[in-house]
């Protein structure tokens, strides 16, 4: 390891940022807890926090070793298990200028959240036990190889020049693909067809949405894990695409169904997000506007699509983190400009063709790689803890019968609207 | 003495609650419900998917009237609830077999306040020549019963 001075600006703002994407984890529980209804609200951020906590321990004592380990082109190695030598001094392969345990930490918040995403997609009857276990076994399987591929030294993705600024791939194609299976094995929610998901707190979604697109800012412009220009580039580009995609989105909704919603709004924000992340910080201002724009459209479609299949991914995690990735991905190849970050590259649209086939190679190793690992590793799950609650439990509500809570007491008549039973206190002749 | 339930419009209940104290009627529960009626299903958009929503958000009001108040209650909350839209509610009228005041153990007509026209008329008068016009709340008809 080189013994490169530690910048105290850099590291306030890799510190700050990792804060920062930690806070995404409780943004994204409450964008999920408000959209599901009133009875699945606590297992909803219940998954959400239980994946946080999972990933955060799994991470320490053996991902980031297998992820960033300077090794082979699958895996790292073994040399940081339980963050062994990982301290004051800075790594320079990675980030010359911060304590490595500060580069750690915040790739750790980054394997937190992106196991969190895919709770989206069997919120309400997934066995929690399972999906904990599920989780710590994905972070290892899926998580930590991936980005070993992608960011870590000798991985292949990396070698061959794909780029992915701040997770792209790494976090929202892997999360939203590990969802389409995970939705697949674990199956449909007992009463899809009868009841539509229909969000039982819009604020709650906004407050989510808002938090995730305010740490989002670490998680984007801390990639650039020092504070100069790359940050703040990363930093407008993350924010412009944010905007451009709630803006696109809207338009959308008006054109085809009259409403600016409010929920649509949220979902677009997360969207833009998620497109701009790849790209943040080899794209300009400029560039980050179509991206949000593309990609916001792009996962409209993706989303009246899914809503015409059987495949009960709930609340769309991989037509807005999995489609979004890939679009982003993509939109990284088309928009990429050397001149704004030499570690970058030239993209299409700057005469260089061969960086969209080489992110579209990226995409589709990580693709089907994510698909078939997290179909192994679910079947594995299975096989120690059902995937699924039992019939029983899944009417009673999974707060009630998994978590022994229920989000909201008081009995008013939303509260038995949604148990589905007139109860004593309403008068048979007012029904 | 009868049991009045109406079901009215949630927008329409502060004008409802005001026509009904107007008449002396101060003794009511409110309760939020949701139905189905005549009036044509709730869409909303989530996603850009289609919601059919089938139940309308609704007020019940629950009042026991004796004889006497039978009419003009219908009549208030007619006026007062209408919109001339369909959707705009519906009043029950049901038989009313027994009621107790639970704090005095009063039965029947001496539980249900008011019992005349002329006591009405009568607080009405005091009220405009005194009292203040929030004083047909809760603690308006503590009065009406202590008098008695």
């Amino acid at each position: 390891m080189n013994e490169t001075a530690i910048s105290s600006g850099d590291t306030a703002w890799l510190l700050v940022s990792t804060a920062l994407v930690f806070l995404m984890t409780p943004g994204l529980a409450f964008f999920y807890g408000g959209l599901v209804s009133r009875r699945h609200v606590l297992n909803t951020l219940m998954m959400t926090v239980g994946a946080l906590c999972v990933a955060a321990v799994i991470w320490v004592l053996i991902g980031y070793s297998l992820a960033f380990v300077p090794g082979g082109p699958l895996v790292g190695g073994l040399a940081w298990v339980g963050f062994q030598g990982v301290g004051d001094a800075p790594q320079s392969d990675y980030a010359a200028t911060v304590p490595h345990l500060a580069f750690a930490a915040f790739q750790g918040m980054f394997a937190v959240i992106t196991p969190a995403l895919i709770a989206g997609a069997v919120v309400g009857r997934m066995d929690f036990r399972a999906f904990l276990l599920f989780v710590a076994l994905w972070c290892l399987g899926v998580y930590a190889p991936v980005a070993h591929w992608v960011w870590g030294v000798g991985g292949w993705i990396r070698a061959s020049g794909a780029l992915d600024f701040a997770g792209g791939t790494v976090v929202h194609i892997t999360a939203g693909c590990a969802a389409l299976v995970a939705a697949a094995l674990v199956g449909a929610r007992a009463d899809v067809k009868r009841a539509p998901l229909r969000p039982h707190n819009v604020p709650f979604v906004l407050l989510g949405a808002g938090l995730l697109w305010f740490g989002w800012f670490g998680f984007n412009a801390g990639s650039a894990l020092t504070a100069g220009g790359l940050a703040s580039l990363a930093l407008v580009t993350t924010h412009l695409s944010a905007a451009a995609a709630v803006l696109m989105w809207l338009a959308i909704e008006v054109w085809r169904t009259g409403k600016a919603t409010a929920v649509g709004a949220a979902t677009a924000a997360v969207v833009g997000l998620v497109g701009i992340t790849p790209a943040a910080g080899f794209v300009s201002p400029l560039a980050a506007l179509v991206i949000g724009g593309v990609t916001s459209a792009v996962c409209y479609a993706a989303i009246q699509w899914r809503s015409r299949l059987s495949l009960d991914d709930t609340l769309d995690v991989f037509a807005c983190h999995g489609v979004g990735g890939m679009c982003g991905a993509l939109l990284t190849g088309v928009f990429a400009r050397q001149s704004l970050n030499e570690a970058g590259a030239d993209g299409l649209l700057a005469g260089n063709p061969k960086l969209l086939l080489i992110q579209l190679m990226a995409v589709a190793a990580t693709l089907a790689y994510t698909l078939v690992v997290t179909f192994v590793l679910l079947k594995l799950v299975g096989l120690i803890v059902p995937l699924r609650l039992s019939p029983a439990q899944e009417r009673e509500g999974i707060d009630r019968s998994v978590h022994g809570e229920a989000a909201y007491h008081e009995t008013t008549g939303d509260d038995l609207f949604d148990l589905g039973a007139a109860s004593d206190n309403l008068d048979p002749a007012v029904m | 003495m009868k049991l009045i339930t109406a079901i009215i419009r949630p927008e329409r209940l502060p004008e409802v609650k005001n026509a009904l104290f107007r008449i002396g009627v101060t003794g009511l529960s409110v309760h939020g419900i949701r139905g189905h009626g005549g009036e044509p299903e709730i869409i909303e958009y989530v996603r850009g998917q289609r919601i059919v929503v089938d139940f309308t958000e609704k007020v019940a009001l629950r009042i026991a009237v004796s004889e006497p108040f039978v009419e003009p209650t219908i009549t208030a909350i007619l006026t007062a609830a209408r919109t001339g839209n369909v959707g705009d509610g519906k009043i029950f009228v049901q038989p009313l077999e027994r009621v107790i005041r639970i704090r005095t153990g009063e039965e029947n007509e001496a539980a249900l306040t008011p019992l005349t026209a002329d006591e009405v008329q009568a607080r009405a008068l005091q009220e405009a020549s005194g009292q203040t016009a929030s004083g047909q709340t809760t603690s308006g008809k503590t009065t009406d019963h202590s008098e008695r």
